[in-house]
């Protein structure tokens, strides 16, 4: 018996999951069950290399009540990306990750240029004065990728045909969680995914001074 | 009073007019265990202060690094108690601060000046006070954060007798304990001249440093005498800071104070509870 449920298990990592569907829903769950919110999942196609076409409007990620909204943001490669600051205090946007280095020096309202996003990784936002403020894009190189809600779903639609590499992404996650899929027809199908999260290590939002801190 | 309560609106006005200000409140009580500066029991006595402050702040890019801060504010202070310590005042900060790099852990040194002048109920005490500090932060951890202070602190008095000089280098430890509360423990030791009323004849104060006259402040059946002493202190503080909303923050402290000079010795120890708003 036990036997077989090795063989079982081997055959499940070694072969590619088959998923009938043009939709593939993508659950992402902790280790407890608990669904996984703010992952990013992508399919990218293993026998043809995927048309990205970026959006011709630029993305919004958000600085208000001192936070980037939202906290992960998902774009294919080529995208442009503003930062509005609707509050009332300044905020310095900044990334020194390696798929895109730069920073908006003090500014409030609209930042003069769209940042464009011209490399696939993980790009890591900042505020250079409130330290607490932290944020993600994900720049893929795949126009089928979804961020799960706070159900723990990411629902990708559009996918054609044929075996793709599904990847899980999550802030907290040490790397990416890579599988290989073959969709195969129309329909739904569901992966489930279960993410090991670390350690939240994000600085915690201390209690500012009066005077935004310049008192 | 008018006068100062005036020129304090005019700042007021000035700062709120600028595009990038930001305005702010402050109320807070303090209880203050030996306003006096006793060091014999019959001398030492406490007193509630109450204090309000108004002001604004901005924070200008001079660079990508550089950044200048300026800060106006105009503050009150009320002792219930003893209404001759009752104060008013307005003033200017502006310091110069650099970051060395992008992120929450780059290090960061500001070098601040503030001038500020304070109208008295008792007019001896009203006069000016000016300081220099040069301040540097490190972020050690993602909830640690620790920093280092020197200061020179200048306060000329109407009247002599208060006029006062001290330098004060303080080391503090943050630590942010969950979202919206921070823990701040600190140490601070100064240098300079600190005002010690007794009621006389203290041969020992007068050992010590000089006495500057008869003070009524105080209400007691015999005037005190104030002397100026020339002394090292070392105090110790725990502030508890907490977000109350996306506005409003309260502050709790606790601070231990040591002064001593030869023989003279003498102990502070305060409370107060602080409430900021932003505007």
């Amino acid at each position: 018996m036990s036997r077989a449920l090795s063989t079982l298990l081997l055959l499940s990592v070694l072969l590619p999951a088959v998923v009938g569907a043009r939709e593939v829903r993508v659950e992402v769950r902790d280790p407890k069950g608990e669904p996984v919110a703010d992952a990013v999942a992508s399919l990218t196609p293993l026998e043809a290399t995927p048309v990205v076409q970026p959006p011709a409007e630029p993305v919004s990620v958000v600085q208000e009540g001192e936070e980037f909204r939202p906290h992960v943001t998902a774009v294919v490669v080529g995208t442009r990306v503003t930062f509005p600051n609707r509050d009332a205090v300044q905020h310095h946007v900044f990334s020194v990750s390696r798929a895109k280095k730069f920073d908006l020096p003090l500014y409030r309202g609209e930042p003069r240029e769209p940042v464009l996003f011209d490399q696939p990784g993980v790009v890591s936002l900042g505020c250079n004065i409130h330290d607490w403020m932290s944020a993600y894009i994900v720049v893929l190189a795949t126009p089928y990728f979804a961020r799960s809600g706070t159900d723990g779903a990411a629902v990708i639609g559009g996918i054609p045909p044929g075996r793709h590499r599904l990847e899980v992404w999550h802030p907290r996650a040490r790397s990416a969680l890579t599988r290989e899929v073959v969709v195969a027809g129309g329909g739904a199908a569901t992966q489930v995914i279960a993410l090991t999260l670390g350690v939240d290590r994000r600085v915690r939002r201390a209690p500012d001074s009066a005077g935004g801190g310049y008192k | 009073m008018i006068r100062h309560v005036l020129f304090t609106a005019s700042l007021a006005a000035t700062a709120l007019a600028g595009p990038a200000w930001l305005p702010y409140a402050g109320t807070a009580a303090a209880w203050h265990g030996n306003i006096t500066n006793a060091n014999r029991p019959a001398d030492v006595i406490g007193a509630l202060r109450l204090g309000a402050e108004f002001g604004a702040a901005r924070r200008q890019p001079l660079g990508r690094d550089d950044t200048l801060l300026t800060a106006i504010s105009a503050r009150a202070e009320a002792w219930p108690r003893f209404d001759g310590l009752d104060r008013a005042g307005a003033g200017a900060r502006v310091a110069w601060q650099r970051k060395f790099g992008l992120g929450a852990f780059a290090p960061t040194l500001s070098l601040e000046g503030a001038g500020e002048w304070m109208g008295a109920r008792e007019s001896g005490r009203a006069g000016r006070l000016g300081l220099l500090a040069l301040t540097a932060r490190q972020r050690l951890a993602p909830a640690w954060v620790t920093r280092g202070r020197h200061e020179l602190a200048r306060h000329d008095g109407r009247a002599a007798a208060f006029d006062r000089t001290g330098r004060e280098t303080t080391l503090a430890l943050d630590w942010e304990v969950a979202a919206g509360w921070r823990l701040t423990a600190s140490v601070a030791r100064r240098r300079g001249d600190v005002l010690a009323y007794a009621t006389p004849p203290r041969p020992d104060l007068l050992r010590e440093g000089r006495a500057t006259g008869l003070m009524t402040t105080f209400d007691r059946e015999r005037p005190m005498m104030s002397y100026l002493v020339d002394a090292r202190s070392l105090t110790g503080r725990l502030e508890s800071a907490f977000t109350l909303d996306a506005r409003q923050t309260l502050l709790l402290a606790a601070e231990y104070r040591e002064t001593e000079r030869g023989t003279v010795r003498y102990l502070n120890r305060n409370l107060s509870l602080a409430l900021d708003r932003r505007l």
